[in-house]
């Protein structure tokens, strides 16, 4: 009987489903923590010391060129990621969102990932060449088809990940 | 350990650094130099191996966390060594710049209590050539922002060269 519990808890244990699942909140998490982080700022009672928001422009500045005529303001705060950024981060937390209630899989090509990404290299290559000038707007839907595709690539090769781990043993 | 095994992840981390000191180069990149650095990582593991099964999230996941800390560990001394020996860096270039937009939109205490901190490490930077606030201030976000992108580019790097190589699963 033991041995059946044992048997149980361990095929649930290995289960590729149950560790998506416990990947996808997890990613989700940390995406949440990481979008928050570049939107402290604006919150109306931030009272963060100096050195906080000094820290988080610094972290953020790693990532991001965080230039002012690029950035998202609401008020008068600017968010400390730019609005392509801005677009490639809400893009990710939606498909982690969607990837909770429905999975996704994509049948081994890369067009898709081509095809979204191609809009931002395009918007930025026209920026740099001066063909048009920088458009918000533009730049946060790019980032946005730019995120949420990279997501959805990155869920689907980790399930496939989490079956072929599951198939080894 | 082998530390051979992580060879091309300690060569993509240190390739990582070095890019990441040229000025021109670091705005473009943005966030691309580490996880690329970090994809680049996996790519040339499979190739030194001659290794074409697919990648592990694991793998994927540990060769990105060192490509980042490398990265990390190297863009951190890069940038103190710089300063230390120039008595300037982007911080003691930027303020002027800083303050004069923070000045254009009356952005509140907090953000003067910033310029304050700012003022004083640019200071120190300007006397000695080091200020400890600063070495700690990028030590702590290069070593934390760093590893969570290369991780994030060990996850795209599998995704990409797990399509690639079309594992049946």
């Amino acid at each position: 009987m033991n041995s059946i519990v044992e048997n149980t808890e361990l095929k649930t244990y290995l289960n590729p489903q149950s560790k998506l699942s416990a990947f996808k909140y997890l990613f989700l998490f940390l995406t949440v923590l990481w979008c928050a982080g570049f939107m402290l700022p604006v919150l109306p009672d931030f009272s963060g010391k100096p050195i906080v928001h000094q820290l988080l422009k610094y972290n953020y500045s790693l990532v991001c060129h965080q230039s002012e005529s690029a950035s998202i303001y609401l008020g008068n705060d600017q968010l400390l990621v730019c609005a392509r950024c801005s677009g490639i981060y809400a893009g990710a937390l939606l498909i982690l969102l969607l990837a909770l209630i429905k999975s996704f899989s994509i049948k081994y090509s890369l067009k898709p990932l081509f095809l979204f990404s191609a809009p931002l290299a395009i918007d930025a290559l026209a920026i740099r060449l001066g063909i048009y000038s920088y458009s918000k707007i533009i730049a946060l839907i790019s980032g946005f088809l730019f995120g949420a595709v990279l997501i959805f690539y990155v869920l689907d090769s980790v399930k496939n990940s989490f079956h072929l781990l599951n198939k080894n043993i | 350990m082998n530390y051979k095994k992580y060879l091309p992840s300690i060569i993509t981390g240190f390739g990582a650094a070095v890019l990441s000191t040229i000025p021109g180069l670091k705005s473009l990149n943005c966030c691309l130099i580490v996880p690329v650095a970090a994809f680049l990582s996996l790519y040339l593991y499979n190739r030194t191996m001659g290794d074409d099964s697919p990648i592990k999230l694991n793998r994927a996941l540990s060769y990105g966390l060192i490509t980042g800390l490398v990265a990390a560990f190297f863009t951190s001394l890069f940038d103190l060594l710089i300063t230390y020996l120039t008595h300037s860096n982007d911080l003691v270039t930027g303020l002027q710049q800083s303050e004069d937009f923070m000045n254009q939109f009356n952005l509140g205490p907090l953000m003067d209590q910033s310029i304050k901190l700012m003022e004083e490490m640019v200071k120190e930077i300007e006397k000695s050539g080091f200020s400890a606030l600063y070495a700690v201030m990028i030590s702590l976000s290069n070593f934390f922002i760093l590893s969570v992108f290369g991780m994030l580019g060990g996850l795209i790097g599998m995704a990409i060269l797990n399509k690639r190589n079309r594992p049946h699963i």
